[in-house]
């Protein structure tokens, strides 16, 4: 059952929604769309407000509102450039494991789903350890690549950013928290601003 | 308007502002299935409420967007709030609009109310995080619009959402299965 055929069935699933005074509080609503509320508080709202079709609906509309207001640079920004100038510093020490693309198929951005990215290697199941080679199937018009390294929590290990089609492990990143990892999975960032990405290859069998 | 009209000049400063952020809420309104009638009000209100600050044509070409945004935001909650109050909201009960692109094909109507309960059903047994990120793709959110939601780092939302859609494929597979 494809993601659209979900969405039919889901679209039909809708309760009605309770009385209108059992509903969160518009200003509630701002606090979600505006990231006001603290994480615990967030979560339970969410929860809540999916419950009901008419909230829904209403968080949508603030939603679009709050898609216009101006942008603000969030912490976790900051960390992920630190990790992606860390990969960068280990990408320019490794350039002789870089493949030749002209040898392998290239993919275009417009196929398919979003499960574009071919991964080569390392294998399903196969951990990561510092020096595997990671290597996957060009994608047109990307102008990076980023590996993604998942816990088994959602949280993010880390994230390594390259140019090319290849990328070894490094041993920068310190085994306990690789051992924690889930899996990984590549995002390919396009020049016109889009993104692709791989499925998620499982490094272990825990679950969050 | 209060019968008084605008000079052209200070009209098109006014059209300018607003345009700025039409394009982005008629965008993002269109993909979670909201009325065309209900962003136009919304931004009619929007007009309204500038041009009631009597701002000449120079203010509103300055207007910063954190000021329009909340010009913007005070609207939407006074619409939904009036909308609420007469409850005769097109948001609301059961004419709860559908994203344009998720029309339901006619099916058999015990058909889609058991795969609708069966949906339900497979929700219920999901963990709260992942079927939070679920319900909010299935409802047409990119997946940078729920980090941003739920204050996730967009790889946890990844996570999350590959891992819950598996969960409720496997929910409904199991619901199925348990009912033949």
């Amino acid at each position: 059952m494809n993601d659209e055929e979900l969405r039919h069935i889901y679209v039909a699933s809708r309760r009605a929604p309770p009385p209108p005074g059992e509903r969160p509080a518009l200003e509630e609503l701002q606090q979600l769309v505006e990231g006001a509320l603290p994480g615990s508080e967030r979560e339970a709202m969410l929860d809540r407000v999916l419950a009901d079709p008419a909230s829904t609906r209403e968080l949508a509309m603030m939603h679009a509102v709050a898609s216009a207001r101006p942008r603000q640079r969030s912490w976790t920004s900051s960390r992920w450039l630190g990790l992606a100038a860390a990969a960068a510093v280990v990408l320019a020490v490794t350039p002789f494991l870089r493949n030749s693309r002209d040898a392998e198929p290239v993919f275009r951005a417009s196929e398919g789903g979003t499960s574009l990215i071919r991964i080569i290697a390392p294998a399903e199941g196969q951990p990561l350890v510092a020096g595997a080679q990671l290597s996957w199937h060009p994608v047109a018009d990307a102008d990076r690549y980023v590996v993604e390294v998942v816990a088994s929590n959602g949280d993010a290990l880390a994230s390594l950013t390259t140019p090319d089609t290849t990328l070894v492990f490094p041993d920068s990143i310190p085994a306990a928290r690789v051992r924690d990892a889930a899996g990984w999975m590549l995002v390919a960032h396009l020049r016109d601003g889009g993104q692709r990405q791989s499925a998620m290859r499982i490094t272990n069998t825990r679950t969050p | 308007m209060n019968g008084e009209e605008l000079d052209p000049a200070t009209s098109q400063a006014l059209e300018r502002v607003v345009d700025r952020f039409e394009k982005v809420v008629r965008r993002v309104g269109r993909s979670r299935g909201l009325d065309t009638a209900d962003l136009d009000q919304l931004l009619q209100d929007v007009r309204v409420r500038l041009w009631k600050s009597g701002a000449s044509r120079e203010k509103l070409d300055g207007l910063g967007s954190s000021y329009l945004y909340r010009v913007a935001m005070s609207a939407a909650i006074d619409l939904l709030r009036q909308r609420r109050a007469r409850r005769e909201d097109a948001l609301d009960d059961a004419e709860v609009a559908s994203p344009a692109a998720l029309s339901v094909a006619p099916v058999d109507v015990a058909e889609r109310e058991e795969l609708a309960r069966r949906m339900r059903d497979a929700l219920a047994t999901l963990a709260r995080n992942r079927r939070i990120v679920v319900q909010l793709h299935l409802e047409g959110y990119e997946r940078t619009e729920i980090a941003t939601l739920t204050s996730w780092s967009e790889a946890k939302v990844r996570n999350l959402l590959y891992r819950g859609l598996d969960d409720l494929r496997a929910a409904l597979s199991a619901n199925k299965e348990g009912q033949a």
